[in-house]
């Protein structure tokens, strides 16, 4: 048997399909787009209510370092959440504007590459929001006190930037360990429960697509 | 108001008299990439839906059926991959998948034969998958690569590969 015998085949199933009233009695249900629609919409709004966070928060730090720009530890503590209020915003617009060309009527391979890209810039941008954390509790501290914590507790804000310092490195750390070859197995399981295991299969059918093109 | 409201009913039953007319589009893909009845309910209504979204920008002076195409082709992808990534139940076709139709009327040849492209259907990644159901739909090379987004000279290559492959695969 070869590839055009299953042409034969392929009729037959075609036939038995337009004879189906399983599937095709309500292919088109107004319901159904509702719910396509919500699919996409708590990562829409998810982006949309980041975005609002990076401008309340701009609106907040901008004042705060303008006001003491003339004190070197406070300038830097609003202005290093100031920048990391920017980063939310525009990170959200990024994603927003690609959700927004999305377009299925595309050819397949543009669109579906669209799609993975769309998937692991969400995972490592998520990443890049989460992590600095360790540390952003530092300056959001300085700011809230409006510096007094330095005066007063300055220990607690080096203390912050000590336990980040070590949380972040921990976290690598602990990411390598369970990524050495003789813990594969954990590694996987790890990584399949974390944004790396997305960010892996997102770059492995990047990484088809491309092969599919080559071959 | 009244006349938006009229265009969009207008649009919504020209859309359903295509969609019907083409449903074997439809019908077809989700088969192809769906093993299990329920997931194949879902996928069909899935690509009439984002194809009733993206309806407005469908320029009537080209293929109805190309424009078909390439989203059910896309959802169906997009939707074996999500399925994958979020470790879902099965979705992709297996070996020995629900065939709709093997009824017990239905010829032992012919059936053998469904069964055999059922089979070749699930060794296929989902992208070649796309290929096999436009060159078993008889789609030209210039259709196939306009949905697929290759170039001509690339199709042709690949369906001659396709078919050492299948024909490796039914020797087997």
């Amino acid at each position: 048997m070869e590839l055009d015998d299953l042409k034969l085949a392929w009729q037959t199933l075609d036939r038995r399909l337009q004879q189906q009233n399983a599937l095709g009695l309500q292919l088109f249900r107004d319901g159904r787009v509702d719910k396509a629609r919500r699919g996409l919409r708590p990562l829409v709004w998810g982006q949309a209510i980041q975005m609002l966070i990076g401008v309340l928060g701009s609106f907040w730090f901008a004042p705060f370092w303008v006001a003491h720009r003339h004190e070197p530890w406070l300038l830097l503590a609003g202005l290093v959440m100031h920048v990391y209020c920017l980063g939310l915003i525009v990170f959200g617009a990024v994603m927003q504007a690609r959700i927004a060309r999305i377009d299925y009527a595309a050819p397949v391979l543009a669109i579906q590459r669209q799609l993975l890209t769309l998937r692991r810039t969400y995972v490592i941008g998520g990443l890049l929001i989460g992590l600095p954390w360790w540390f952003l509790t530092a300056p959001l501290l300085v700011v809230l006190t409006r510096g007094l914590i330095l005066d007063n507790a300055p220990s607690a804000v080096w203390g912050q930037l000590v336990v980040g310092a070590i949380g972040l490195l921990a976290t690598g750390g602990f990411v390598r360990w369970a990524n050495q070859p003789h813990r594969a197995a954990l590694g996987r399981k790890l990584g399949d429960g974390a944004a790396g295991g997305s960010i892996h299969r997102a770059q492995a059918a990047l990484d088809e697509i491309a092969r599919f093109e080559k071959e | 108001m009244v006349q938006a409201r009229m265009t969009t009913d207008s649009l919504r039953a020209q859309f359903q008299t295509l969609l019907e007319r083409h449903r074997g589009i439809v019908l077809k893909v989700a088969n192809t990439y769906c093993r299990h009845v329920e997931d194949r309910r879902d996928l069909a209504q899935e690509i009439s839906a984002q194809a009733w979204k993206a309806f407005r920008s469908w320029d009537d002076g080209r293929s109805f059926s190309t424009w078909m195409y390439r989203i059910a082709l896309n959802v169906a992808i997009s939707f074996v991959r999500s399925a994958r990534m979020h470790d879902r139940h099965s979705t992709p076709l297996d070996e020995a998948g629900d065939e709709p139709g093997l009824d017990d009327e239905a010829s032992r040849e012919t059936d053998d034969g469904i069964r055999a492209l059922y089979r070749c259907i699930a060794r296929l990644d989902p992208l070649n998958r796309a290929l096999l159901v436009l060159y078993l739909d008889d789609k030209s090379h210039r259709e196939i690569a306009e949905i697929l987004g290759l170039s001509e000279t690339n199709v042709a290559t690949k369906i001659g590969r396709l078919k050492i492959r299948i024909s490796n695969q039914l020797g087997d």
